[in-house]
């Protein structure tokens, strides 16, 4: 049965969410013009990793990932996923103390940060283990009710464009992608590969076709754009560097004057942290999944209770934003690995497995 | 500092105002907090208004704090007052009847604002404080005698510091330059008063010779309003481009001589210079640009009565 | 071709059960289910709903009903129509239409009675009553108690205005004026017809004017808490009306903690819960369509 559309939701959500929050300032930070070419980089990257796992997967049709590498080796498998755990692990780590804070900051919260982070561990661990079924069904219905407001303010946001930002395009930095082993830009890549190895965990009973996965994904071009074009449009590249978080400070030079509220950017950023959550409650099932493949001896509900509190624990234990940065940057080297890696070996692994059917046969 | 409170009552609204003083905004905010009996937050803060001696020593650090604190919103207009605060918050609160919000719907576009207000935000007043191309004006108030504020001009901010005023009518010029200027009214030269119904500006630039030129041509629609004897429409016409012209050229000579590109013209040459010629746009280029600017006029309409021919 | 399976249930009180389908509409797996279960049904007695929901496998605290039940034959006629299976109990005076889905609170077959537009936009004004019912009050208190610099100005000086003098906080007036409201919906079911409008416009005005003159809630919270309490009943279905009702408690509680983030990440919640709860393998969440695979 053709799930595409649930999963083409999820991919979407997944990545969406993550889009506007960071993405934005470390881009800007790491070029001074012309970052559209950035930004097509980063997503050709990301097309063709895609394309190329979901090739491998489709040839080694019900298998996932575990069974395939499992089918290989226990060792094998078990020296491959390792690191993809530890990502995983971090992942979560990241995402919960970065959104938290970010809560903080924008929202003016005089609520202590563990509450914020206990919150959002406590409702994406009730929606993972709902199952990932309903997690899928969870999604469409999100998008369904979020994704208007999303549009609506993408438009808005674009009230205070000056469109003579624009130019000019392109410079010797550009032209020579000398910034591509910068930092920042390293960085910023995060926001393409966290999402998209979900796609080999799910269980066959949610079949997709890879084509359309891969045309889909095409459909979020016009988003990372915006989110760094508009604050680039509306501020300037100097006054834009100076932001932590460009797009939610262009959303917040927004005067919409027949709407009842007044901040149009709290809303925003909220419809972002629900999809956020359902990030993370895939990301969830993902680590718990491989834990229980991992450890056998663990089972349900204690494997995840252990998963929440270790998760719980580490971010309680990072201090400020500066230690959030460092364990991006640390998280970067896993990233890498579970990005390129796991889909090479997956596409080899799937030739294999092609090739040995007609012997079979 | 002072704050003016709104009072919320059941069918009233009454406005306190608060003074303080501090070195740092924050410190003032504190004070306050500790003598208040309610708790007092910017969250809902609409206008700021700046003592000018207080502009012309330069506003960059004060801006740069409120776009940080995250409790007061971007969209905050800024204001100088021309001469000390006391008095025109002490008419602010003798004239208050409704909510305390005169001051927010002086700028307020659906409520009392007019086209010869400038409207800036504090975000705008921070991009111009950082940008090689661009600089902001910033609309003056004074209390006023009949009515609670009334506008004096704006003041022309580079970097951050007040250099120059300009008047109403150039004001309004401003406007129309930024696309916010219908609604507007035009004397014309003692012999006719035109409202301005729709107006559209062409612009073109190109460098020659390592100087900048702008071509501008400003079309105009006009009604007539009010007429003193019986000028012809043509009379009308050549007025309002004769005026205009000269006011928009001595405006332009003035903020050239400050070097202080309030129009953003910079924007316009950002395709033809390199990004370290436009650092130094505001003093290489902009100083010695050339403006050639035309008027162009249909009058839509006389009003309920004919004018001669 | 409508098919009727009969069975007898229960051991002390026999009670006649009828399973009605029609044949190539309904889904294969969904009557093989159906099937099965009630024929290894335990030999124990049906007196209510809930003893029956129970026998069927169905969760006993689910906050949504695995079934519809429906008084009138023609909604039974359109279920079968559209492939769904219906049970009808011997002294029971309504139908149960298996399985429910999130389209049952919207689309009701009386629609089709009328023009294509007026049944798009019932269904629409529905949709917008449940959304109304769910978030007001909730982001009442998150705009007033947690995150007041949402509102405008002009807005958040009269709520401010009304709410002078109240002496608790915004989530306790609202939960106290929401329960004397469940009070009154509640007992607006039992009360004798001759009493009823007497005591009606004694609530009004005590709901209405007495309470806010007292300063014990503010106006603008009652306004808010009586456009709730009618877009509740925009619902079809008594039953999805209560669930929704106490889905309205979560959302005021979160958002009260939490301000708006916690009312949309209560929505998340919902959400969530309606996408787990699933009838006999068929999602509450799916679409329908008769004969249609689904899964």
């Amino acid at each position: 049965m053709d799930k595409s559309r649930q999963t083409i939701v999820m991919f979407w959500i997944t990545h969406i969410g993550l889009i506007f929050f960071l993405y934005p300032a470390d881009i800007i930070d790491s070029l001074s013009v012309g970052h559209w070419c950035a930004v097509l980089l980063g997503f050709s990257i990301h097309i063709a990793l895609v394309a190329v796992y979901t090739k491998g997967l489709s040839y080694c049709a019900p298998q996932n990932v575990i069974d395939l590498f499992q089918s290989v080796g226990r060792v094998f498998a078990f020296a491959m996923l390792l690191p993809l755990t530890l990502y995983l692990f971090l992942l979560m780590i990241i995402t919960v103390r970065a959104y938290a804070e970010i809560v903080t900051v924008v929202f003016l919260g005089n609520t202590p940060l563990w509450t914020i982070m206990l919150l959002f561990l406590a409702v994406s661990a009730f929606i993972c283990l709902l199952g990932i079924e309903s997690l899928f069904r969870t999604g469409m219905l999100v998008m369904l009710l979020f994704f208007p407001f999303l549009i609506l303010v993408v438009v808005l946001s674009f009230q205070n464009a000056d469109w003579h930002y624009m130019l000019p395009l392109m410079d010797r930095d550009t032209a020579t992608f000398a910034y591509v082993l910068r930092r920042p830009f390293l960085k910023s890549m995060f926001a393409f590969i966290g999402g998209f190895l979900f796609l080999g965990f799910i269980p066959s009973r949610i079949s997709f076709q890879g084509r359309k996965i891969v045309l889909s994904s095409l459909g979020l071009i016009p988003f990372f754009l915006v989110s760094v074009y508009v604050p680039l449009l509306t501020f300037g590249e100097n006054t834009a560097s100076k932001f932590p978080f460009p797009y939610i400070a262009a959303v917040d030079t927004v005067d919409v004057s027949w709407l009842m509220f007044d901040r149009v950017t709290m809303f925003f950023m909220i419809s972002m942290l629900c999809f956020v959550i359902l990030f993370l409650s895939l990301a969830m099932w993902m680590a718990l999944l491989l834990l229980k493949r991992g450890i056998p001896a663990l089972n349900d509900p204690s494997a995840s209770l252990l998963l929440i509190a270790i998760v719980y624990s580490v971010c309680l234990l990072v201090p400020n934003w500066s230690a959030v940065e460092r364990l991006m940057w640390w998280n970067t080297f896993p990233r890498y690995y579970a990005a390129f890696v796991i889909p090479l070996v997956v596409y080899a692994l799937g030739m294999r497995h092609r090739r040995k059917e007609p012997v079979r046969a | 500092m002072l704050l003016v409170v709104p009072n919320p009552n059941p069918g009233q609204t009454n406005v306190n105002i608060i003074t303080q003083s501090g070195i740092t905004i924050n410190e003032i905010l504190d004070k306050i907090d500790r003598n208040m009996e309610k708790k007092v937050d910017l969250l809902h803060l609409k206008v700021i208004i700046f003592e000018r001696s207080v502009a012309e020593k330069g506003l960059s650090q004060s801006i740069e704090s409120f776009m940080r604190a995250r409790d007061i919103s971007d969209k905050t207009f800024a204001a100088i007052s021309d001469g000390p605060l006391e008095p025109l918050f002490d008419k602010l609160q003798s004239a208050s009847e409704s909510s305390g919000t005169e001051t927010y719907d002086y700028f307020e576009k659906n409520a009392g604002w007019s086209p010869e207000v400038v409207q800036t935000r504090i975000w705008e007043v921070f991009r111009s404080m950082n940008s090689f191309t661009r600089d902001d004006v910033i609309p003056i108030v004074k209390p006023g005698l009949s009515t609670t504020i009334e506008s004096a001009g704006s003041a022309v901010i580079r970097n951050g510091k007040m250099v120059g005023v300009i008047d109403s009518e150039e004001s309004l010029l401003y406007n129309l330059f930024k696309g916010a200027g219908t609604q507007g009214k035009i004397e014309v030269m003692d012999h006719a008063t035109v409202k301005i119904v729709a107006d559209r500006l062409n612009r073109s630039s190109a460098m020659q010779k390592g100087r900048a030129i702008m071509k501008g041509k400003l079309r105009l629609k006009v009604t007539v309003l009010e007429t003193v004897g019986s000028p012809t429409e043509a009379q009308i016409k050549s007025e309002i481009d004769e005026q205009l012209s000269a006011h928009f050229e001595a405006m332009l000579e003035a903020a050239q001589a400050k070097e202080a590109d309030i129009l953003g013209l910079g924007q316009y040459f950002r395709d033809k210079l390199s990004r370290d010629d436009l650092r130094q746009w505001r003093t290489k280029y902009y100083p010695f640009m050339k403006f050639e600017f035309k008027v162009h006029v249909i009058i839509q309409d006389e009003g309920l009565l004919k004018t001669n021919n | 071709m409508l098919r009727v399976r009969s069975y007898s249930l229960g051991q002390r009180q026999r009670r006649k059960t009828v399973l009605l389908y029609a044949e190539g509409k309904i889904h294969a797996q969904l009557l093989q289910s159906i099937m099965e279960k009630i024929e290894k049904l335990p030999d124990t007695d049906i007196p209510d709903l809930q003893a029956l929901s129970v026998l069927l496998g169905f969760s006993k605290w689910a906050l949504i009903t695995r079934f519809n039940t429906s008084e009138l034959p023609q909604e039974a006629a359109f279920a079968l129509e559209q492939g769904k299976a219906v049970i009808l109990l011997d002294r029971f005076p309504f139908a149960l239409v298996l399985p429910s889905l999130l389209s049952d609170l919207f689309v009701s077959q009386n629609d089709r009675n009328f023009p294509v537009i007026f049944m798009f936009t019932f269904r629409i004004l529905r949709v917008i009553g449940v959304l109304v019912n769910v978030l007001l009050p909730g982001l009442y208190v998150a705009l007033v108690s947690v995150n007041p610099e949402v509102l405008r100005i002009e807005i958040a000086l009269s709520i401010a205005g009304s709410r002078e003098g109240v002496p608790y906080p915004a989530l306790v007036e609202t939960l106290l004026l929401l329960l004397i409201l469940e009070l009154t919906l509640e007992s607006a079911i039992r009360m004798p017809t001759t009493i009823g409008p007497t005591v009606t416009m004694v609530g009004g005005i005590i709901l209405g004017q007495a309470v806010v003159q007292a300063k014990l809630v503010s106006n603008v919270l009652i306004i808010i808490l009586a456009a709730s309490t009618i877009a509740n009943f925009t619902v079809i279905g008594f039953q999805n009306a209560t669930a929704l009702r106490l889905c309205k408690y979560l959302l005021l509680v979160l958002s009260a903690m939490f301000g708006v983030l916690g009312l949309f990440l209560g929505i998340v919640v919902i959400c969530a819960y309606f996408g787990h709860v699933s009838t006999f393998g068929v999602p509450y969440l799916s679409r329908w369509k008769a004969g249609r695979k689904y899964g």
